[in-house]
């Protein structure tokens, strides 16, 4: 601890034996606004939470669109022997119709 | 007599069916807690009875989140929710207050020239010019920084503390706090440095 933090932590100490006062008791008629500010607060409507959701929807949906093109593109440098073998056939076929 | 314990299950039970008497009740019960923690951190140009009941109004709009099965007591969850409120005042503060040494009373300017000097020095005695002077300067820090050192510096507690307060990380606290006692020692010497000019 250097110099400025022991006299730091001795104002601290002053300033805490300050504020040593016993826990005040709510104003008269606090509790009575808090409780009618709650109650008279607008419902969140339909579209806020939408707004609100619509942000989660997307990062989803975009999560969800990267990993697709991610699959693809993996797919795409394996060989397909399949299609070589399918497009001779229907060539073959096409050719021999003929 | 002493009076009878306050019944907070019971009482939550009502403030959720909508019982405005028990959302008083509650008010009154939950107002020691709350308040201290407002005039601890609210921003000084804000009244600490408007951020008190923004406090409140934000307990009963989130109070189906609380569940007392947990474990959590509902005075944890309460100091939460006000430590969080009074962080987001504090950032929405347009500007930080900018202090002089004009400003200052005859028994701050004790307290700011005994923090950064270096002769040895007897502390000055009045606590009251200590909150004040203490105040000052916490109030030219960021909102975070300000909020760490006021959690463990003032009201003195501990890091896993302010860890579940905030839900900063306990080595985030500790290099927070280091560094917002470095900046207040600069806010400090700026301002000591006025008084030469």
């Amino acid at each position: 601890m250097n110099e400025f933090e022991r006299r730091w932590k001795l104002g601290a100490t002053a300033a805490r034996a300050d504020g040593d006062a016993p826990p005040p008791v709510a104003p008269f008629g606090f509790a009575t606004r808090a409780v009618a500010a709650w109650q008279s607060a607008p419902v969140p409507a339909l579209a806020t939470l939408w707004q609100h959701l619509a942000w989660r929807a997307l990062g989803g949906v975009a999560l969800a669109l990267a990993a697709l093109l991610a699959i693809d593109a993996a797919l795409s440098t394996q060989d397909d022997p399949l299609t070589a073998d399918l497009g001779n056939t229907v060539s073959e076929l096409f050719w021999l119709q003929e | 007599m002493s009076p009878p314990a306050f019944d907070v299950p019971a009482c939550l039970v009502q403030v959720r069916l909508g019982d405005a008497d028990a959302a008083r009740a509650l008010v009154e019960h939950l107002y020691p807690l709350v308040i201290k923690i407002v005039r601890s951190h609210r921003p000084r140009r804000t009244a600490e009875e408007d951020l008190a009941q923004e406090v409140f109004m934000k307990l009963f709009s989130r109070l189906d989140q609380y569940h007392g099965r947990d474990g959590v007591p509902l005075e944890h969850w309460v100091s939460r929710v006000a430590v969080t409120t009074c962080l987001d005042a504090l950032r929405s503060e347009r500007r930080r207050p900018e202090w002089r040494w004009a400003d200052l009373g005859e028994g701050e300017r004790a307290w700011v020239e005994f923090f950064v000097g270096e002769e040895p020095a007897p502390a000055p005695s009045d606590t009251h010019s200590a909150r004040e002077a203490t105040d000052r300067l916490l109030s030219l820090l960021a909102p975070d920084d300000r909020l760490v050192i006021t959690l463990l510096d003032l009201e003195e507690r501990s890091v896993a503390e302010i860890s579940t307060l905030t839900g900063w990380g306990h080595s985030a606290v500790k290099v927070r706090a280091f560094r917002a006692r470095q900046k207040l020692r600069k806010h400090a010497l700026q301002l000591r440095k006025e008084s030469k000019l």
